[in-house]
């Protein structure tokens, strides 16, 4: 492969690279994905593991 | 469409619309998850295990280089590569697979959807597997680092991702929640960068190889973001998810793990190329590649912040855990072995740096402090889950952590100390101009370091062992075995979950 066939290769990948990030970010951005982050981190949390109470102890030892 | 079983059509027609009562309780999730799941962590502790014994056999034979050395299939060059290409693609991947799938079909709230799909999936990447480390055993092994196994089997690998990441998109597609968290884009995007990297590293370098430099250009680049953009998303995805998870409190920055993510994804890809710091690369290539892996200390920092902000005040507690005992002991390793690559980026470091222990100590610190000692913290949450069973022994567990722990530290401290050494006297020149030291006298200053280096090893094989020992307990004990009281578990499994 040549210098401008690898060149050629390599663009096209990083184009993909650089307009898929773009594009994540854009649609992040227009589903509000940036608002009420605080909201957002306690999704994690449901009545059958929720916030405020460990999940995890060794076995015999809670 | 029926709500129990979508059909392969329903699941990627884009015009479909999200049904709320497809949201699945995490308990649910977890029995979709539970074959899938299983055959991941099974396939991953097996390759753990075949990969801690070619990484025994590579470290005897640093000081003893005729151990096994009269066979060929034994030899130092294949079974080194057959060390790296199992614990990657054997351990590293299949962990990722089963503890980052079950952590976004969690976070979508969406049972698993076309489970033998991913079966199949899981199925040909470990035979693709097998295939390669036979090949690089046979010696068809390719000249490429972390690219090594050969050609006939990266198209059933590269195939078989595909079935895997296809899944972990309908699972994103499907998801039963509007807020996408942090681990999500984690894992989602290594989803995608792992085929992208692998795609263009096999056209650049085995179909079409580029020539010189530039193809060591390609390499470097594909090597270090195997580890930047596949394993250190899943690795931080989990953690991210399972620190705040266990301890029952959100991240102490939300934003800032946001903020992080987005950093990552800008400055990791470039970084790779410091690989070739001194090499006959342009300089401006290297000032690039410096650059980034100097702003990888945003996110880096980002993560060390937010982490030890969610553990702090809760050490008590996370240490009865061992999922925060492994997780916190990963996170807090990510954070060192990030800020010594970014200090090994510079070019004045990598002068002594270079072609020395050192590096493989940097590696191993990656990899198996921050990267493994996650997966273990995800498979010790994920498991008992998924199989609705307590872990039989909390003995092992602790043997497991201290001596995987307590193992990689030594290893990691004894080839950095020694490599730094070894680089300074390799820099070393007399006044009229030559060397300091022989080649053989750099050989023999290696050996005792390398003897510890073999003692760190057999501990974390006990260790390995410890784990391996617990995880084939628990998969063929009686389920009658459980105790009444479940101490991982926050319910008492029932008949129905057993079923």
């Amino acid at each position: 492969m040549t210098l401008l066939e690898y060149l050629g290769v390599a663009v096209i990948f990083a184009t993909l690279f650089f307009f898929g990030g773009a594009f994540a970010l854009y649609w992040a951005k227009k589903n509000n994905q940036f608002n009420n982050l605080e909201e957002g981190s306690r999704v994690i949390f449901d009545e059958e593991e929720p916030e405020g109470q460990q999940t995890d102890f060794f076995p015999g030892e809670r | 469409m029926s709500s129990q079983s979508p059909t392969l059509l329903d699941s990627l027609s884009p015009t479909a619309e999200r049904q709320e009562a497809l949201r699945a309780r995490l308990s649910e999730v977890d029995r979709s998850m539970r074959t899938p799941g299983t055959f991941f962590v099974v396939a991953a502790v097996l390759w753990l295990m075949v990969g801690t014994l070619f990484a025994l056999l590579t470290a005897i034979k640093f000081t003893n280089p005729s151990f096994l050395g009269h066979t060929e299939i034994f030899t130092f060059g294949r079974v080194r590569s057959a060390h790296l290409n199992s614990v990657i693609y054997g351990w590293a991947t299949n962990a990722g697979f089963a503890v980052g799938l079950w952590i976004m079909a969690r976070l979508c709230r969406t049972r698993v959807r076309h489970t033998r799909i991913l079966m199949a999936g899981a199925v040909f990447w470990n035979l693709g597997v097998i295939g390669g480390i036979i090949g690089i055993l046979k010696g068809d092994m390719v000249a490429v680092e972390w690219l090594e196994m050969p050609g006939y089997v990266t198209p059933l690998l590269a195939i078989s991702f595909a079935l895997i990441g296809v899944w972990a998109i309908i699972a994103f597609r499907w998801r039963q929640t509007d807020h996408v968290y942090v681990s999500q884009w984690y894992i989602l995007a290594a989803f995608f960068w792992l085929p992208w990297l692998y795609t263009t590293a096999q056209i650049l370098l085995v179909f079409e190889p580029a020539k010189g430099v530039v193809q060591s250009l390609t390499n470097w680049w594909f090597a270090h973001n195997v580890l930047g953009l596949w394993l250190t998303p899943l690795g931080l995805g989990t953690a991210y998810y399972l620190i705040p998870k266990v301890l029952g409190r959100p991240i102490y920055s939300y934003y800032l793990s946001v903020y992080g993510f987005w950093t990552l994804a800008l400055f990791y890809n470039w970084a790779g190329v410091h690989h070739l710091i001194g090499g006959p690369v342009p300089a401006w290539v290297i000032s690039a590649g410096t650059v980034a892996s100097v702003m990888m200390v945003i996110p880096v920092v980002v993560v060390a912040v937010n982490h030890h902000m969610t553990v702090v005040g809760l050490h008590r507690q996370g240490w009865r855990s061992p999922t925060i005992r492994f997780i916190v002991f990963g996170a807090i390793n990510y954070t060192i072995v990030s800020l010594i690559g970014s200090a090994m980026a510079l070019r004045d470091v990598n002068l002594s740096t270079h072609f020395t222990d050192f590096t493989v100590g940097h590696a191993h610190h990656g990899l198996y402090a921050f990267y493994t000692m996650i997966m273990f913290g995800g498979m010790y949450y994920m498991l008992p889950r998924l199989l609705n069973r307590e872990w039989p022994s909390a003995f092992l567990i602790k043997t497991h952590f201290w001596m995987t722990a307590l193992g990689i530290l030594l290893m990691v401290n004894v080839l950095q100390i020694c490599g730094w050494i070894v680089g300074e006297m390799m820099n070393q020149v007399t006044q009229d101009g030559t060397v300091a030291y022989t080649f053989q006298q750099i050989v023999e200053f290696r050996v005792p370091w390398h003897w510890l280096r073999s003692v760190s090893g057999f501990m974390i094989t006990i260790g390995h062992f410890a784990f391996f020992i617990n995880v084939v307990w628990m998969l063929f004990r009686p389920s009658k075995a459980d105790q009444p009281s479940q101490p991982t578990l926050l319910t008492r499994p029932t008949a129905e979950a057993n079923a």
